[in-house]
């Protein structure tokens, strides 16, 4: 499935707020990525991604569908630290079953995914997995869940890192979960979100890059933060601000018990 | 033929040591945890547990010392945090985990279901899981590469659901997978909210995910996804859950909870009366 061509976003700087929260700025960011009529799937433990889907449906994108292991098209009335949980297909159009999200991807109709990872490289990879040696790991983690997967069936990727540490973002990650490097995973990933900075891949080598860096951010700072040199490019803007409509959203409407700031 | 059993204590003895499992639900929602409990009474041991991804379902079988290998694709809890057993059990080297990904894990039990020796499916490829899961193979087929992973046919299916019939019609209501996880195992135990007439299983359905003929065995436990929640009935208890993993910090404090909350309430009433869910006659 074809996605729409992005429509404009743009908005005049009048209705830009200085008042956010970085949580918010990270939402805003990534409700961005979505464009109107695109089908979406976010993966378990993902509050901040879970928030950009209803930001997005309720300003830019009305017509964008989330499928996600609950429901389709849910409309949540309350969030807990989970999103693999029925209150997220509460109100949706049809339950779903964990098998039939990865069915749908499969077969081509999901645009969309959001990705997270304990580390990140320069590729793409992250680790979900282990830290440290894979079989005497230092820290055992969850596991990926879906990603090894949904890199290869989901259309574009976009990943949210809310800590941008240099040990998170080392050279190489100490265990591939979410293949990055993979020629028919490279040309899906399209964003990187963090609280520091967008970035993206370049299309040739696959290395990352950096796209933008958040009010207040320096280019340096990114750099310093991050294991392997970016690439830059020549002139680096700044990321755009969360609108006065977003964040009213934000906060009244879609998340007033504030779920995103424990999800970063 | 009558599935019901009087207690969880007989359900709890179709398990046996060794024996391979899933478990319906997930993190937070429709796991068989009252049946848990009563398996790690029994003090049953070196069960293989297959799951995509669970929480404190497999997390407090690996403290109990349950478990052998864990087969999934994610443990944890989410954004309350790590795995606290099961983290533990892997670092010190005591626990086999067989880590894939979800999908792979639940086409296998679907392979398992359909009576086929694998399930085909798209990726895994580029992934260090590749190397890990040496079981699983690659197949060209017209230029395009494919996963093939062998079945899964787990000797006990443990299930948490809203409702059955005596004969062991079982339905459920919102996300679950419970049809094809039953489907594939040999022996299938379930916990229901409630036991109903035939009439009434009649009466809708479209909801019945397990017909009686593949169940093995129903008990009814109210509040049986304890502190699990169940869609339309009770949502998951988050204190109990944060006591849970404030307690799974170390092996000791964890045995202290399981002496209170497992080995403590002998039956499933006990646990109800002492959680205060105790539901009025």
């Amino acid at each position: 499935m074809t996605e729409k061509i992005e429509t404009s976003t743009a908005v005049s700087e009048a209705a830009y707020v200085q008042d956010y929260t970085l949580d918010e700025l990270m939402v805003a960011t990534l409700a961005r990525t979505i464009r109107d009529g695109n089908t979406v799937m976010h993966g378990v433990a993902s509050m901040i991604p879970v928030m950009a889907i209803q930001l997005a449906k309720a300003t830019h994108a009305p017509d964008m569908v989330c499928v996600n292991l609950e429901g389709v098209d849910f409309r949540p009335q309350r969030c807990y630290l989970t999103t693999e949980y029925f209150a997220l297909g509460e109100g949706a159009v049809q339950w779903m079953s964990l098998p039939r999200m990865f069915e749908h991807a499969q077969r081509g109709r999901i645009n969309l995914g959001f990705f997270s990872g304990a580390q990140i490289d320069r590729i793409g990879n992250m680790n979900t997995s282990a830290l440290g040696d894979y079989q005497q790991p230092s820290v055992r983690l969850t596991g990926g869940a879906g990603q090894a997967i949904l890199a290869h069936t989901v259309g574009r990727i976009v990943m949210w890192l809310p800590r941008h540490e240099s040990r998170r973002f080392p050279e190489k990650v100490d265990f591939v979960t979410f293949p990055g490097h993979h020629p028919n995973v490279k040309k899906r990933l399209d964003k990187i979100v963090t609280n520091l900075a967008v970035m993206g891949f370049d299309q040739e080598t696959g290395y990352m890059k950096l796209i933008s860096t958040h009010p207040g951010v320096t280019v340096e700072q990114v750099q310093h933060n991050t294991g392997f040199e970016l690439l830059m490019p020549s002139e680096v803007p700044e990321t755009e601000l969360p609108t006065v409509e977003q964040v009213r959203l934000l906060r009244e409407k879609i998340d007033p018990e504030g779920v995103r700031k424990q999800g970063m | 033929m009558n599935k019901v059993l009087p207690n969880l204590d007989e359900a709890a003895a179709l398990v046996k040591d060794g024996d391979t499992i899933t478990i319906s639900g997930a993190f937070f929602e429709q796991a068989p945890m009252a049946l848990i409990r009563a398996i790690i009474r029994r003090g049953v041991k070196n069960l293989k547990v297959v799951v995509a991804a669970h929480g404190i379902a497999v997390d407090i079988l690996v403290g109990a010392n349950s478990v052998r290998t864990v087969t999934g694709a994610y443990v944890g809890f989410e954004g309350y945090g790590l795995a606290p057993n099961f983290r533990r059990a892997v670092e010190e080297g005591r626990l086999d985990f067989q880590e894939s990904a979800c999908f792979a894990i639940a086409s296998a039990i679907r392979a398992g279901a359909l009576g086929l020796p694998f399930m085909p499916l798209k990726g895994l490829f580029g992934s260090d899981l590749e190397q890990v899961r040496t079981e699983y193979r690659t197949f060209e087929w017209d230029d395009e590469e494919v996963l093939l992973v062998p079945a899964i046919k787990p000797d006990v299916c443990l299930v948490h659901a809203h409702r059955a019939d005596a004969e062991g019609n079982v339905q459920t209501r919102g996300s679950s997978w419970d049809d094809t996880l039953a489907e594939a195992a040999e022996r299938i135990i379930v916990t229901v909210e409630e036991i109903v007439s035939a009439e009434e299983i009649r009466r809708t359905p479209e909801f019945t995910k397990i017909p009686g003929f593949v169940t093995t065995a129903v008990v009814e436990a109210p509040r049986g996804a304890h502190p699990t929640g169940c869609p339309f009935e009770y949502d998951f208890d988050e204190a109990h859950i944060k006591r849970y993993l404030e307690m799974g910090k170390t092996a000791d404090e964890f045995q202290n909870y399981l002496d209170e909350y497992v080995y403590g309430p002998k039956t499933h009433d006990d646990y109800l009366l002492k959680m205060g869910l105790a539901v009025p006659a």
